[in-house]
């Protein structure tokens, strides 16, 4: 059980996450091509400087889990331009970005992420590109890449990263994860991709969310499963059976999307006050409406913690309160299905305390969003859960 | 007016033909070579499928010849090669003999509910004589009980893998292969891909139905509705009809027989390694319980 931190387009975020690992918040890092720099910048150190300089904080024995994500699976997206960062790396040997066009350049592609992790001293994690559908020509580039990486580096983690129409193909999907699982890799990396930017993220799709959960359940029966960008989602994510989780600071991290590839895009940066007594996190505007009106009650939805006054005490606040729901969530029992009993509970008390926290006419809590913060992600599992027989 | 079968057989050099079970579109002959007993299998080759049929016929003695000989007895041998009747570009009919075994068909043992020994030592069977195809990367795609023989002397061999297929290979096209009612897994319905994993769900249909005479998965009715079930329906647990079986041999069961493929024995080793975990070592050192 185990929590690693995304890194984003934010300038200066290593302090954050030397912080945060010190602190005891977070178990390790995950550098993304597109925001950490192989060559060190002003105010945005190279990813060989981040991952010494963690390492050499940690207690002996207890180097943090770091992992370089190559973000393929972004860079092959249309739209995708940051390209600052993500250009220091040589990424694509034929000097022609996102060419996975025969077998050699997926070999070529796949061979350098390997050695640029090998040079960084990180765990070997395959690249993917974006699936959108279970049976398409991304789907079965995906797998090419995988089954390359695998011949490669057969103890190498895969990465499966899919949009919506992906995880909700239901048998199709099943089909294609079965395939996958074939490789036989030491673990995966396992990206929701959302179709909109924001916090948080969009559960509207309860088909999709049942997907993604359904595969996590396949695949963590055999392997780890590292749910990335998944956040407070992580307690579902938790119940199938992932063991670690990836959030960060800002919205992209939490949830992440093509936007966040984008010049200009990645969504507002907004400190949240959590509320894991609703499954929810706060604006501070919202949250001091609500401990206005009730105090004893929105104290409780905090877990007794302050309102954060500042954007320091916000990330602990949600770290801290992320690893508690997640561990809680694993602490419940080894098997789904002991876990989503636990679960259910949760949902259950945080389904009553949103109709009282309503109840109390709080500006901008509503069934709008009791809907975005609650209900999605309880159809979701409900929907995986009912399928599962737990 | 001389049967296709009969010019395979001449051109073969067999004599005494003597029908057998057919098998898909194949004819099936015991049959004499000399002082040996045989079996003929022959095809008639049709328009428009005629180069389907010939890859086909090629694919099996091919993949037979190769696997069959290093099998140890559980793969049915070949006893010849590819005979071609006609012009051997447009051939008419195509034929090859493969080793007469003794013994029982699947099919003639599924009378009554099997014990939980026996039942164990066909999936233990199944298991190793599919290892020999998946070791090659040859998913068998047709595991049915008229493909699987319980010889003499107690060991089980499977027979026809007509419709396996090589996973480097490209499939053939213009002729779609769904294996057999029944027996099909939920990767053989249209736009499936066969996988070992695939093989490892015909194991377990075929013991789930030996221990207690149910299909895990209805195949009655239309075959619309029969694919839907195989993608969507989870097998009831072979304990709901067999709650006498230990957990531990039910669990292996059921696994092979997971809807989603992930969740299952990925192929014949590990299925192995699942039943030599239950406390007994599989097939070769297993004593032979005698089907009912």
């Amino acid at each position: 059980m185990s929590v690693l931190l995304h890194d984003g387009r934010r300038a200066g975020h290593l302090s954050w996450l030397r912080e945060s690992l010190a602190a005891g918040l977070a178990d390790g890092a995950v550098l993304n091509a597109f925001f950490t720099p192989q060559v060190a910048v002003p105010r945005n150190p190279s990813a060989a400087d981040i991952i010494a300089e963690l390492r050499g904080q940690a207690p002996a024995g207890q180097s943090p889990e770091i992992l370089f994500d190559s973000a393929t699976w972004a860079a092959t997206l249309p739209g995708t331009d940051l390209w600052a960062t993500y250009g220091s790396w040589p990424l694509w040997p034929r000097r022609v970005r996102s060419d996975l066009s025969d077998a050699g350049a997926v070999a070529d592609h796949v061979r350098a992420v390997f050695d640029i992790q090998r040079s960084l001293g990180v765990p070997l994690l395959a690249p993917t590109v974006t699936a959108d559908t279970a049976a398409g020509t991304q789907a079965r580039l995906a797998l090419d890449i995988a089954a390359e990486a695998k011949r490669q580096e057969p103890d190498c983690l895969l990465t499966i990263c899919g949009i919506n129409t992906f995880w909700r193909a239901g048998p199709a999907l099943d089909r294609y994860v079965g395939q996958l699982a074939r490789l036989r890799p030491a673990g995966w990396y396992v990206i929701p991709l959302r179709d909109r930017a924001g916090y948080p993220a969009d559960m509207t799709d309860s088909n999709a969310t049942a997907g993604w959960l359904r595969t996590i359940h396949s695949l963590a029966l055999r392997n780890r499963v590292i749910a990335a960008h998944t956040d407070h989602l992580g307690v579902a994510a938790a119940v199938a059976g992932a063991s670690t989780v990836g959030t960060g600071w800002d919205q992209a991290q939490r949830a992440c999307s093509g936007d966040a590839f984008r010049d200009g895009g990645g969504g507002t940066n907004v400190n949240y006050s959590p509320h894991p007594g609703l499954l929810a996190r706060f604006t501070e505007t919202v949250a001091r409406g609500l401990r206005d009106l009730q105090p004893a009650f929105a104290e409780a939805m905090r877990w007794g913690e302050p309102i954060p006054t500042d954007m320091r005490a916000h990330r602990v606040q949600h770290f801290q309160a992320l690893r508690e729901q997640f561990d809680t969530i694993c602490n419940a029992g080894p098997t789904p299905s002991a876990r989503a009993a636990f679960l259910r509970n949760v949902f259950t008390g945080a389904d009553i305390a949103w109709d009282y926290a309503i109840g109390l006419g709080a500006a901008d809590i509503t069934a709008v969003e009791k809907a975005t913060w609650f209900d999605g992600l309880r159809a979701g599992f409900e929907l995986y859960a009912l399928a599962e027989g737990i | 007016m001389v049967e296709f079968y009969e010019l395979v057989a001449a051109q073969i050099g067999v004599t005494d033909l003597a029908p057998l079970r057919p098998s898909g579109q194949k004819r099936v002959f015991l049959a004499r070579r000399g002082s040996e007993q045989v079996v003929l299998k022959a095809v008639e080759i049709l328009p428009p499928h005629q180069a389907t049929v010939l890859e086909r016929a090629n694919r099996e003695v091919g993949l037979l010849s190769r696997v069959a000989a290093k099998s140890d007895r559980r793969i049915v041998a070949v006893r010849s090669g590819l005979a071609l009747v006609g012009d051997p570009a447009t051939p008419t009919a195509v034929g090859w003999l493969e080793e007469y075994l003794d013994g029982n068909d699947l099919t003639d043992l599924l009378v009554s509910p099997w014990a939980q020994a026996d039942a164990l030592d066909l999936l233990s069977g199944l298991a190793e004589a599919l290892k020999y195809l998946h070791d090659e990367e040859v998913v068998h795609r047709d595991l049915s009980p008229g493909n699987v023989r319980k010889r003499g002397d107690g060991l089980w061999t499977l027979l026809d893998p007509g419709l396996a297929r090589h996973l480097s290979e490209l499939s053939i096209t213009g002729l779609y292969q769904p294996g057999t009612p029944g027996f099909r897994s939920p990767e053989q319905v249209p736009g499936g891909e066969p996988q070992p994993y695939s093989d490892i769900f015909g194991a377990g249909i075929l013991v789930y139905l030996a221990l207690t005479g149910h299909y895990p998965i209805d195949p009655r009715g239309a075959e619309d509705d029969y694919a839907k079930r195989l993608v969507e329906q989870q097998a009831p647990p072979v304990k709901t009809f067999r709650p006498d079986l230990d957990d531990d041999f039910a669990a292996v069961i059921d696994r092979c027989l997971s809807r989603q493929p992930a969740r299952r024995y990925l192929d014949a080793d590990e299925l192995l390694d699942a039943l030599r975990a239950l406390g007994g070592s599989p097939a070769t050192s297993l004593p032979r319980g005698t089907a009912p």
